[in-house]
């Protein structure tokens, strides 16, 4: 062999060798940086790092075995995290709400895992979740009292979540004892309490109870402002006061079809020559107290119709309008005994 | 001990102070633009409601009296028999002099004959019951003619 065509094939090899180097090199699965620093990939950390690049919030239910054991295919999730790789390897279906995307273990891996768990926090109390503390909820009310809330949580048990966010909100959220031990991953910037139960609701699959109730405070509150405006009412016309007094007796005199109609809203009147004697005495007297304080409440020159009717009271067929939804005294109607035009007050 | 003599006296003299700032009641005045209004069955209608408040103070020492407008005056209907629907109120306007003028606006009801109702307003001051610049409720009733 020439010395030239020995250099060559020298320098053949050696560029086969490089090249085959290369490739061999380039055919190797990516490091996870976990498996670099000999840790596991810790469920958690995916998690906040999905939460950061999503804008939406994020919620999930952790198992502390997924926190120590590293995935199988951890290669699979590639350095560019994707939420539905995460969701594939971890094997959580993607639920949605408007703002929060929810990671949920299937309902028959929740089951097991969750024994597994409970099983686990007994044989291994010393370890069993140790350093993970990290909850911080904050909440601001609006002017009209709406509340938005941010929310971070990581490895935090449901119980305590429900704990701290009654503080915030003042919403009493109760988990069954089952639930309690669930733990939990939660972040997302803005959201109502309302779509926080929202999702913890969906990501455990349970039914929800709303109780809406208000302090002992609040209701002698509302009925002293009640009573406050009865006694105005009262102060602003006698018919408050009579309608207190004679509408049950009134309703008692009303035949089926007349009470139908009351009960419907509709327009009921009835004449007092239909009452008894002592409801007749009382009906008088409230239509001529009536009269009175609408009389004085008159310009002088209007007033002169109904003084005339006041001096013919009983030729005037006088009945008693009953309250409706929109009116809700008792009402008069008289009837001018000599134009048979109508007053109504 | 001299502290506390001079604050009681000041103490003591308190109302007195508060008694140079006071309203004399009453004068609000106000009613109907028009005794009586006429309309027709179904057909929508207005009229108009006046209210003034003047409120003479008293004002610094040696006292002087003073005019001044309140500015808190408002309707509320108290019962309403000429409409179909819940009577609307709207302030139509206030005049130089502290005059306000609400505007009452319904649908008449339909009748049979000739029929007079009675609509009722309370004109107040919408001040705590405790604030000497309350004066008391003025009511009003409007007389409102419907044809058929």
């Amino acid at each position: 062999m020439k010395p030239r065509t020995a250099r060559w094939a020298r320098s053949r090899v050696v560029w086969m060798c490089f090249v085959f180097v290369i490739m061999e090199a380039s055919a190797q699965p990516p490091l996870s940086p976990s498996s670099e620093a000999g840790e596991p990939i810790r469920f958690t950390q995916i998690l906040q790092k999905l939460a950061q690049k999503t804008r939406l919030g994020l919620l999930a239910e952790c198992y502390y075995a997924e926190e120590l054991i590293p995935p199988t295919n951890a290669a699979m999730l590639g350095e560019d995290l994707r939420l539905e790789t995460v969701a594939a390897v971890y094997r959580r279906e993607v639920v949605r709400t408007r703002n929060v995307i929810i990671l949920r273990p299937a309902a028959d891996i929740a089951a097991v895992r969750r024994l597994e768990e409970t099983q686990s926090s007994v044989r291994f109390p010393a370890v069993w979740w140790k350093g993970y503390d990290l909850l911080e909820m904050r909440s601001r009310k609006n002017a009209d009292g709406g509340i938005q809330m941010s929310v971070k949580a990581s490895g935090v048990p449901l119980s305590r979540f429900c704990e701290q966010f009654q503080k915030e909100t003042g919403w009493r959220l109760q988990v069954e004892p089952e639930l309690h031990t669930v733990r939990l991953f939660a972040e997302w910037g803005s959201a109502s309490p309302g779509e926080v139960v929202e999702a913890i609701s969906l990501l455990l699959r349970s039914g929800v109870e709303v109780n809406l109730s208000r302090t002992a405070e609040q209701k002698a509150a509302e009925q002293k402002a009640a009573e406050a405006r009865r006694k105005t009412m009262e102060q602003w016309s006698v018919k408050q006061k009579y309608t207190d007094e004679l509408l049950d007796g009134l309703l008692r005199e009303l035949n089926a079809d007349e009470l139908s109609q009351f009960q419907q809203g509709a327009e009921v009147e009835i004449p007092l020559s239909r009452l008894s004697p002592e409801l007749h005495t009382r009906a008088i007297r409230f239509i001529s107290d009536s009269l009175e304080e609408l009389i004085s409440q008159l310009a002088p020159d209007a007033q002169m119709p109904l003084m005339r009717l006041r001096e013919q009271l009983g030729e005037c067929r006088p009945t008693i309008r009953l309250p409706t939804p929109m009116r809700k005294w008792l009402g008069v109607k008289l009837t001018d005994p000599n134009s048979g035009e109508h007053y109504v007050f | 001990m001299k502290a506390v003599t001079v604050l009681l006296m000041l103490i003591a003299l308190t109302p007195f102070a508060a008694a140079q700032y006071r309203g004399y009641l009453p004068v609000q005045t106000g009613g109907c633009e028009q005794t009586t209004v006429n309309t027709q069955s179904g057909q929508w209608f207005t009229y108009m409601l006046v209210q003034r408040d003047m409120d003479t103070v008293v004002v610094g020492y040696p006292p002087q009296q003073m005019l001044v407008s309140d500015q808190t005056c408002n309707v509320e209907c108290i019962e309403w028999n000429s409409g179909t629907y819940r009577i609307e109120i709207t302030l139509s306007g206030v005049t130089q002099d502290n005059i306000y003028r609400w505007r009452a606006e319904t649908r008449a009801r339909y009748v049979a004959q000739r029929t007079t109702f009675y609509d009722r307003f309370v004109l107040y001051n919408a001040r705590w019951s405790t604030d000497i610049y309350k004066d008391p409720d003025l009511f009003v009733a409007q007389a409102v003619v419907v044809d058929p």
